[in-house]
């Protein structure tokens, strides 16, 4: 594929969208602390270390990488539950990286969680209902009892429930079950925007299927944007439309999905994806296999110029000294590596 | 060539309040020497039960293997005494654990827990245990074996302690591993790294390989044969090539349909986007198991004769004519037409 002869006006593309959430420079550090009365931080933990990218309203955008490198952290970030250490969060034109408490209770009425355990997730002691319930109070979005009881009476309805098991305690359902109370919970106040932190590992594989269809089907029906945090890169490739890689606190990667899967431009995208065996023998014996050695290195203590050159089958020298930062290596595909063919060609 | 292991019409109960949990109910399969072995299923299918029958190291009460035969190198080790199946646990026969954060014992050194097995096993002395013992790490792909086996497991990373826990296992020469969800815990990049890894020793060494897992891709990656478990029972059987080509039970093509894929097509004839199938329902109460096939209910090819007989397992038309194809399915040729569409719509 030639690079030179794509349109520049390419690069400004996505800001001429409508964008939902734009994520600019985030950082998380959180910091190590040492000693017993008077606690001081001896080093920072750099879960995100810089990280930007946008989501378009309505679409789904999936990160992925392996445990450890901060994707379930950024989904917290947008949502506030931490507080960055820095960068800036823009949500439908309002910066919350820096909101106080209070408004960023009322932002939460647009963006929402579901989180990756639907074990430990809901309260023992709540009932269904109740859980279900507990945002429309605390939002005040219902006028009195009945309201209340028709409103949670419909989540249940929309998430494949039925309305009489509202009742029910959180451990009589079973793990698929409860994923949806989670899905309900989070679709009570009506939110445009989702961040669904691995909704299916949980789950069998048998159940993970009626979960993922269930969030495509209340996609549609409520014009939701996703992001959609996993690191099974199959069920990611089938539910998103862009695809964000992640590696030690960074996006090494971002395009559509079609172009991550088919044409990655990473050395670790496409060690990522050739670690995933494919159901089929004769298929997966054709397949390239690129089996990285080492392990992901500490957060703490990051490799320096490129986090991944340690394990890279490409690296050079250069990688050791050059942070490189994350650019257009073919048109609306951002790749952070100096070694990626059209790498600076923008 | 005669079997390595034979387990023959294995049943293993749990005898609770709610009633008998049929964890385990009549499975027949055999293991060759040197084949590497998929056990595939869900939680709660009786996988795990199965291998830790073989084992004998079902918790007992509540739980009781209460029929069958499993002959391991000619022996029923279910007849064996506990001081014996000690001698067999181990040396002949080792396990590789899913949980490598819990299956280490966090108080002791590394050198302790691998030495043990050797010494007890092989009857050698502490030093020798020790040279084996760093032998079998660097095996494993743990550099600086010297220095790394006087640390604690906590010193150590997931993919880290999983190689230590196959350098365990093999530390006796043993005929058998049995690996029950070995990769589970672990990411993508190193759950490549520690099957490669398994795969390479098992061949180079001649060891059979049981993996259980409910990932179907690592099976097909990995496994000469495949055994489908669900609700208990083992429901169909095959060469890993025949499970996946022409699977011939609905719950293996339910599984096979369910499961995102890399190599799926993503949108459909018409441009619209490629939905999953999802098997409805839930897998069935193993207190109180309806009759005839357990799938029944889940199935979308079920006929009246399903409710009243239990399909055994019955031979399929196969591709292979020396691997024998097995489903307990009543409609299993009906079905061989119906996954054939499913085979080339995603092909």
């Amino acid at each position: 594929m030639t690079t030179a002869e794509m349109p520049q006006t390419a690069a400004t593309q996505p800001a001429q969208r409508d964008v939902l959430l734009d994520v600019r420079g985030l950082k998380m550090h959180f910091p190590v602390t040492s000693g017993i009365l008077f606690q001081r931080a001896v080093a920072h933990i750099k879960a995100i270390d810089g990280v930007d990218f946008t989501v378009l309203r309505g679409e789904t955008l999936g990160l992925v990488g392996e445990s450890g490198c901060g994707k379930t952290t950024t989904g917290r970030c947008i949502l506030r539950l931490y507080k960055p250490t820095d960068g800036e969060i823009w949500f439908d034109g309002t910066e919350i990286a820096s909101a106080r408490t209070n408004q960023m209770r009322a932002m939460r009425r647009q963006m929402q969680i579901i989180f990756q355990d639907p074990y430990s997730s809901l309260n023992p002691r709540m009932t269904a209902g109740n859980i279900i319930g507990e945002p429309l109070a605390v939002h005040g979005l219902v006028n009195n009892k009945r309201e209340y009881r028709e409103r949670v009476a419909e989540l249940l309805n929309n998430v494949g429930l039925n309305p009489y098991m509202a009742d029910r305690f959180p451990h009589e359902f079973s793990g698929g079950q409860r994923q949806r109370i989670g899905v309900a919970r989070a679709l009570s106040v009506d939110p445009s925007f989702i961040v669904c932190d691995e909704p299916v590992s949980a789950l069998d594989v048998s159940i993970q299927a009626q979960i993922i269809n269930l969030l495509e089907d209340l996609q549609e029906r409520y014009d939701l944007t996703y992001l959609f945090i996993a690191h099974d890169l199959s069920v990611v490739r089938h539910i998103s439309d862009r695809v964000a890689v992640m590696y030690l606190g960074k996006i090494v990667e971002i395009a559509d999905r079609n172009a991550i899967y088919e044409n990655p431009q990473h050395p670790y995208t496409r060690a990522l994806l050739s670690a995933v065996p494919i159901p089929d023998p004769v298929l997966d014996a054709q397949r390239e296999r690129i089996i990285l050695s080492g392990e992901v290195p500490s957060p703490l203590n990051p490799p320096s110029g490129c986090v991944f050159h340690p394990r890279c089958p490409l690296a050079t020298d250069d990688c050791m000294r050059v942070t490189p930062e994350a650019r257009e290596v073919l048109p609306d595909h951002i790749a952070a590596c100096i070694n990626v063919p059209g790498y600076g060609a923008y | 060539m005669d079997p390595l292991l034979e387990v023959k019409n294995l049943q293993t109960y749990f005898f609770t309040y709610e009633g008998v949990v049929k964890a385990v109910d009549d499975i027949t399969y055999e293991v060759m020497p040197g084949e590497t072995l998929g056990l595939v299923g869900e939680s709660g299918c009786g996988k795990s039960v199965s291998a830790l029958s073989l084992m004998r190291l079902i918790p007992d009460p509540p739980g009781k293997t209460i029929g069958g035969e499993v002959l391991f190198d000619g022996e029923n080790i279910l007849d064996v005494d506990m001081d014996d199946m000690r001698r067999i646990r181990g040396a002949k026969m080792a396990m590789v654990f899913q949980e490598p954060m819990t299956s280490l014992n966090p108080v002791l050194t590394l050198d302790r827990q691998l030495t043990e097995t050797i010494q007890l096993h092989m009857g050698k002395s502490r030093e020798e245990a020790r040279q084996d013992a760093v032998n079998l790490l660097a095996q494993v792909g743990i550099p600086d074996p010297e220095r790394r086996i006087r640390q604690y497991p906590h010193q150590f990373s997931g993919g880290m302690r999983q190689r230590v826990m196959i350098a365990m296992a093999l530390s006796c020469n043993p005929k058998l591993i049995i690996a029950d969800e070995p990769t589970t815990a672990l990411d993508v990049t190193i759950q490549a790294q520690i099957l490669e890894l398994m795969k390479s020793l098992t061949d180079t060494l001649g060891v059979a390989l049981i993996i259980i897992t409910h990932n179907l891709g690592v099976v097909a990656r990995y496994a000469d044969r495949v055994n489908v478990m669900y609700a208990g029972k083992i429901i169909e059987r095959g060469s890993a090539l025949e499970i996946y080509t022409n699977p011939r039970h609905p719950y293996t093509v339910g599984l096979l349909d369910s499961v995102p894929r890399l190599d799926q097509r993503l949108v459909d004839e018409e441009g619209n986007a490629a939905k999953l199938v999802p098997i409805e329902g839930q897998p069935p109460d193993l207190v109180n198991l309806p009759q005839g096939c357990s799938f029944r209910a889940r199935c979308r090819w079920a006929v009246d004769k399903c409710a009243t007989e239990t399909p055994p397992l019955m031979p399929v038309e196969s591709n292979n004519s020396e691997e024998p194809h097995v489903s307990a399915c009543w409609r299993s040729e009906v079905l061989g037409v119906e996954a054939l569409s499913y085979a080339m719509g995603t092909a």
